[in-house]
């Protein structure tokens, strides 16, 4: 019985992430969206900045403009 | 050698019976035989052997990456068919890398059994099944769409582990079932990543917003639960007020291990944390939108209260580029802030939270005794690579290297301990956290209180006092020539 709800379990997971998701993505609003994300660097399940490749190229731009402007960020 | 401490807490003019002596083994006993001093010790080894596979290939190329690099991988995004996730941008194949990354496991966590006098026949038996489960973990949450609504690869641990739980039981899985010990040897690791001159990337604006704002609603909601809310369990408490104030799952994790939390405690306050942080994600974004809101004030509000690093990125781009700029920087200082919020915690906890009523302030030798040593590991790493990239471009390049491997091995170790937790869930425990709904009350009125500090503070910086500031990061965000900014 619980090898049954085992198995039963999983073939869920595998609807879902085999047929729904890739189904879900291959939709031209969703497919534009990620591909938007993808463009800007955007990592969604980013848990730390370093797993983010935007934060880190914005951080570069940032700091590219307060080596122009040293006082930028520190005079009112 | 065994030391004893006598219970110098005791008046002697107590009626009470003096207390029997405290029996506690020496710090080197505890370093040869604690999960604290191992997780620092494997932690260590793995930067020594990152660093060196970086410095020995450096002196053949001029490149400065690890020779680690093909060994030591985790499953790519994918869209169409898990397959793709088994294979990098490249085109070459990550199995190599993600065998690499169970087999260094299994060979450091066997080390840890030798020296902790645990049973290493029956981890290494359990050890392959629960790293299968991680993997399959990682394979759910690398999925595009996933990923793009920011359902991080703890929840799917966590469920993964639970199913199995639930279903075919994880007895014989339970000699590999060493959450804290995952959790502290990832949080040495992620030490790499916490670079503290990057506090200091947005100025007086970033300090007022990310320094002022975040300790101060972390520590009023803390107030607010055991005073107000009366929380049965402070480090319930202090797992939801810092991963709703500072950083979501990382937050969580640091603080959650440094005072003790029991797993169910940690994964209940991420569960919130995902399902406010898909809240707020949408609906951010819309006010912004509804009432004009200055775009860098927008991105700093964003940053300082959407809780997901990930999330912080998705919310500031449907803003604009200014605002993605800005709110992926102010989580950046964020994310930088655990080191010092989890050491903080740490302290408070075994001076004040632990100290028993009636009790005078603990000596520094029962402080030692109590610390979470695994934090010092942490905090030390933090202070060496801050150190080494703040040397000059060489030196960030070693770090930046050094990180590139490190980060994924920590992800695996809270992978694995999160699918622990699902395997090792104690549903009555879990029960007695949701009484009352007070987790629930506790991260609405502190999310609240963060909207509304986080939003003053962010105008007034950016909206009034460094309004030329704001001006010049929406004009350098429209010119296609700063990388990584959307035009």
């Amino acid at each position: 019985m619980r090898t049954l709800a085992l198995i039963a379990a999983l073939m869920i997971l595998a609807g879902i992430w085999l047929i729904a998701l890739p189904y879900w993505a291959s939709q031209p609003q969703m497919r534009q969206a990620l591909e938007r994300h993808a463009a800007a660097g955007l990592n969604g399940g980013a848990t730390y900045y370093t797993e983010n490749p935007a934060a880190l190229s914005n951080l570069q731009a940032i700091q590219r403009l307060q080596q122009q402007q040293p006082h930028l960020f520190w005079k009112l | 050698m065994m030391r004893e401490i006598a219970n110098l807490h005791e008046t002697p003019m107590s009626d009470q019976p003096p207390a029997a002596p405290v029996i506690r083994p020496s710090t080197w006993s505890e370093m040869r035989r604690t999960e604290d001093w191992w997780a620092i010790w494997i932690g260590g080894l793995l930067l020594l052997l990152i660093l060196g596979s970086i410095l020995w290939r450096s002196s053949a190329t001029e490149a400065v990456v690890s020779s680690l690099k093909p060994y030591i991988a985790k499953p790519a995004k994918w869209r169409a068919s898990p397959l793709e996730a088994l294979v990098d941008k490249k085109g070459h194949s990550l199995l190599p890398g993600i065998a690499g990354v169970g087999l260094l496991a299994a060979v450091m966590f066997s080390l840890a059994q030798i020296g902790m006098r645990r049973p290493l026949g029956r981890f290494l038996r359990a050890f392959p099944a629960v790293f299968g489960l991680a993997l399959l973990s990682q394979l759910l949450s690398e999925h595009e769409i996933i990923k793009y609504y920011n359902l991080e690869y703890p929840l799917w641990g966590l469920l993964i582990g639970l199913i199995f739980n639930v279903t075919v039981g994880a007895e014989w899985l339970r000699p590999a079932l060493q959450t804290e010990f995952y959790i502290k040897t990832g949080l040495v690791l992620l030490g790499v990543e916490v670079l503290l001159p990057l506090l200091l990337s947005l100025g007086i604006p970033g300090i007022c917003v990310s320094w002022v704002v975040t300790p101060i609603v972390l520590i009023t909601t803390y107030l607010f639960g055991q005073k107000v809310l009366r929380m049965e369990s402070p480090s319930l408490n202090m797992v939801i007020s810092a991963d709703m104030a500072v950083c979501g799952v990382s937050a969580a994790i640091a603080t959650g291990a440094a005072c003790r939390a029991r797993k169910e405690e940690i994964s209940l306050a991420i569960t919130l944390s995902l399902v406010f942080t898909a809240i707020m994600m949408v609906l951010q974004p819309l006010f912004i939108s509804l009432v004009g809101m200055n775009e860098v004030v927008a991105g700093a509000w964003l940053g300082g209260t959407i809780d997901s690093t990930g999330a912080v990125g998705a919310a500031g781009e449907l803003v604009g580029p200014a605002a993605l700029k800005t709110a992926t920087t102010v989580k950046l200082i964020q994310n930088i802030l655990i080191g010092v919020i989890a050491f903080g915690v740490a302290t408070f906890w075994v001076t004040h939270v632990e100290r028993q009523a009636g009790h005078s302030r603990p000596d520094p030798w029962e402080i030692w005794y109590r610390f979470p040593k695994f934090v010092i590991g942490f905090v030390a790493v933090s202070a060496i690579f801050s150190w080494i990239s703040a040397t000059g471009s060489d030196g960030l390049n070693l770090v930046k290297a050094t990180e590139s491997i490190s980060k994924e091995l920590r992800t695996w170790f809270f992978c694995l301990a999160f699918v622990c937790i699902g395997l090792d869930v104690n549903f009555q425990e879990v029960r007695s956290n949701l009484k009352g709904g007070k987790p629930l009350i506790l991260y609405v009125c502190g999310q609240t209180l963060n909207l509304v500090l986080t939003f003053v503070m962010a105008w007034l910086m950016f909206g009034v006092l460094f309004e030329s500031t704001s001006r010049e990061l929406i004009q350098q965000s429209q010119k296609k020539d700063i990388p990584g900014v959307k035009p």
